[in-house]
């Protein structure tokens, strides 16, 4: 073994002894009695190696994430023992809720609301995610991403070319949220330096649509936001800016 | 496996899993999810795993998995040779390293492609050998020691740098922007 060699080995040599048992490493090792300059190199190398280690295991881990953990996994598993498939199903739904955003608690399950109501939290809850530094889960470059992402999350989209008619906006990134127990997809989406957000919802769970004009820019929560539907979907675009111009996106 | 074994497995590898996931994803929501997906899939398959000693490899190799599943593209990992490996570190000592904080190391980690992330965050985890991370990422052992071996190079140059801030390296950049921005260099 030469030094190249045995410094390759080295490099890879976890700190506290826990590569020793490893013959090719012990090899490696031996060669630090005789090469003085190697086995300089090796304890800095070591030092370094055991700080960089020390900081990344003091990052904080969220405190609420073995709770949600275990959550998800105490339900299936008193309901029918880890092997039951059906199980895992609960289990994911748990999973999939704890993961994702809410507008409202999860105990009010209405799957029901207006078209202004939804219109209405959309605003807030942009307000809200905006306050907080609003963070798309996906970066794309086509809606067939965005159809493809919300799919796998069993979210609605509508029309995956032009979600809800839209046709020459650039969609740049989506999420997926929860609001009353329904999934919502959001797809931000931008045209001439203009960005808003479009949130898509089954519309089935929209039992009135009477109570706004459709796509008539209103504001909710400060924002700028339009509401419309086709056939089995709602939408409301808002904004990304409070002066955000909806007409130049329509 | 009965519920208190599961609670011991969480209890034991959630948080280097979490820390893991962080180093990939660099988003604590996105982090937080891939760590739950993998007790999912532990819970759905990892039973079958005979030897129990192999539990944690399986998830950090799962979570792994997972991880490239949820990628919009999945990044082609440059092959390096053994023989290009770097042997002039850029000079860095383990005291400047003390007066940095976690996130910063992370942060410089995230800088790094993530053919040499990926590797370096396992390593420094300190829960695997490198034939372990050889096996997880299915690469060779000589790819996975030149990874490291230059991975580490560019940890240091990145961290010398951040040692002595200049603009450039100083700028915060919005997660949303970055995201449209890395899709446009795409």
């Amino acid at each position: 073994m030469n030094k190249h060699e045995a410094q390759l080995l080295l490099s890879a040599c976890r700190p506290g002894g826990l590569d020793s048992e490893n013959a090719d490493m012990r090899a490696a090792l031996d060669l630090l009695s005789t090469d003085h300059e190697l086995a300089r190199w090796f304890a800095a190398e070591q030092a370094l190696d055991a700080a960089l280690a020390g900081k990344l295991a003091s990052i904080p881990v969220p405190a609420s994430l073995k709770a949600e953990i275990l959550a998800g996994a105490r339900v299936s598993h008193r309901r029918n023992g880890w092997r039951n498939p059906v199980a895992w199903v609960a289990a994911a739904a748990v999973l999939a809720i704890v993961g994702l955003v809410t507008l409202h608690p999860p105990a009010k399950l209405a799957t029901v609301a207006t078209l202004g109501e939804y219109r209405s939290d959309v605003g807030a809850a942009f307000a809200q995610m905006s306050a907080g530094g609003f963070k798309p889960t996906l970066g794309v470059g086509s809606m067939a991403e965005v159809a493809k992402f919300v799919s796998s999350h069993h979210s609605p989209i509508g029309n995956p070319a032009a979600p809800g008619g839209l046709a020459g906006v650039k969609p740049v990134a989506c999420r997926v949220i929860e609001w009353r127990g329904q999934k919502v997809s959001i797809i931000c989406v931008g045209r001439s330096g203009l960005e808003a957000h479009v949130f898509v919802v089954d519309r089935k769970v929209i039992h009135d649509t009477g109570d706004v004009d459709l796509k008539s820019i209103a504001r909710a929560a400060g924002y700028p936001v339009v509401a419309w539907e086709d056939a089995g979907h709602a939408y409301v675009m808002v904004g990304n800016t409070k002066t955000t111009d909806l007409t130049q996106l329509l | 496996m009965n519920d208190s074994e599961f609670q011991s497995l969480v209890t034991l590898h959630y948080e280097n899993l979490y820390r893991f996931a962080l180093s990939l994803s660099g988003r604590e929501a996105e982090a937080c999810d891939l760590t739950q997906q993998t007790f999912y899939r532990w819970a759905q398959r990892g039973y079958q795993l005979r030897d129990r000693s192999k539990a944690k490899t399986w998830l950090f190799t799962t979570l792994y998995r997972e991880h490239l599943g949820s990628q919009r593209r999945h990044t082609r990992h440059p092959h390096v040779e053994i023989g290009s490996v770097e042997h002039e570190l850029p000079g860095l000592e383990a005291s400047v390293i003390s007066q940095m904080d976690g996130t910063t190391v992370m942060e410089a980690l995230q800088q790094l492609d993530e053919a040499y992330r990926v590797p370096l965050a396992l390593f420094y985890l300190q829960q695997h050998s490198y034939q372990e991370i050889a096996e997880m990422l299915e690469i060779p052992i000589g790819t996975v020691m030149s990874r490291l071996s230059r991975g580490k190079a560019r940890l240091r140059s990145w961290l010398t740098s951040s040692e002595n801030p200049t603009p450039a390296n100083v700028v915060t950049f919005p997660t949303h922007e970055r995201s449209k921005a890395a899709h446009e260099q795409a």
